[in-house]
């Protein structure tokens, strides 16, 4: 299952498995995304380069008016998807316990 | 070689679903670490969705076949109908470049070369096959007894 929204805090929530078949879905909420966000990925599974297409669209789109995404405590495998793509180099990426 | 498992799907995002269970179901019968099923996963959605994307013209659902030789774990992906195309041939992406100039183009190829062993390609009487390969720590494959029960 897979699911992105905005919690209360104006976070972007996003859990489950993120692949190609949802990158409409993921585009419509990060899309609204106008000033720095954080995004909570501590209950995504699954990423893949559709997913990280999502997030690096917004992120270009972001960082054009001075802001971007931060990523908030990311898993194993989303993290280690990340390092492999080098996306490490572009998001800021923390711990947030 | 028997297959652990073998499957066709509509050639489709929205198969992506139905191709994950049916991963799911034949990794529980070959070990029971999950890192495998999500390697597997990722490099099998990178390969489909590319069949999907770039070869319209095979309108045959994609076959999908689990393989395990010793420790040696193989998916066989089948586009029928289409033309050859080495899609693992594909430039690499820059991966040190500005966010500005960053590609998605190219990514999907590089995570499934760095998480899996080997990648081949053939093109025979119009299908394309792509082979991913990775060998699992023995530790981790499960015996006859433990898939039996």
């Amino acid at each position: 299952m897979f699911s992105i929204s905005r919690n209360d805090k104006g976070d972007v929530v996003v859990t489950g498995r993120f692949d190609a078949s949802r990158v409409d879905e993921a585009s419509a909420v990060l899309d609204a995304v106008t000033e720095t966000c954080r995004v909570d990925m501590a209950q995504l599974d699954y990423i893949s380069s559709a997913g990280l297409g999502v997030l690096l669209k917004a992120q270009k789109r972001l960082n054009d008016a001075g802001h971007g995404l931060i990523l908030v405590n990311t898993g194993k495998m989303v993290r280690d998807v990340f390092k492999i793509a080098r996306f490490d180099l572009v998001f800021q990426m923390v711990e947030d316990p | 070689m028997t297959p652990i498992a073998e499957g066709r799907f509509a050639k489709s995002f929205d198969s992506l679903a139905a191709v994950f269970a049916f991963l799911e179901g034949a990794f529980a019968r070959i070990t029971g670490n999950p890192e495998y099923l999500q390697t597997f996963a990722l490099a099998v959605e990178e390969f489909f969705t590319n069949m999907v994307k770039y070869h319209p013209e095979g309108k045959s659902p994609i076959g999908v076949k689990v393989l395990l030789d010793g420790t040696e774990l193989s998916i066989l992906l089948a586009d029928s109908g289409v033309e050859p195309y080495d899609v693992t041939q594909a430039p690499e992406p820059d991966l040190e470049a500005p966010l500005g100039d960053r590609r998605v183009g190219g990514l999907g190829i590089h995570l499934s070369k760095a998480l899996l062993d080997g990648i081949e390609y053939q093109h025979r009487d119009g299908t394309s096959f792509v082979t991913l390969k990775k060998n699992l720590e023995p530790s981790d494959v499960l015996n006859q007894q433990e898939r039996q029960g």
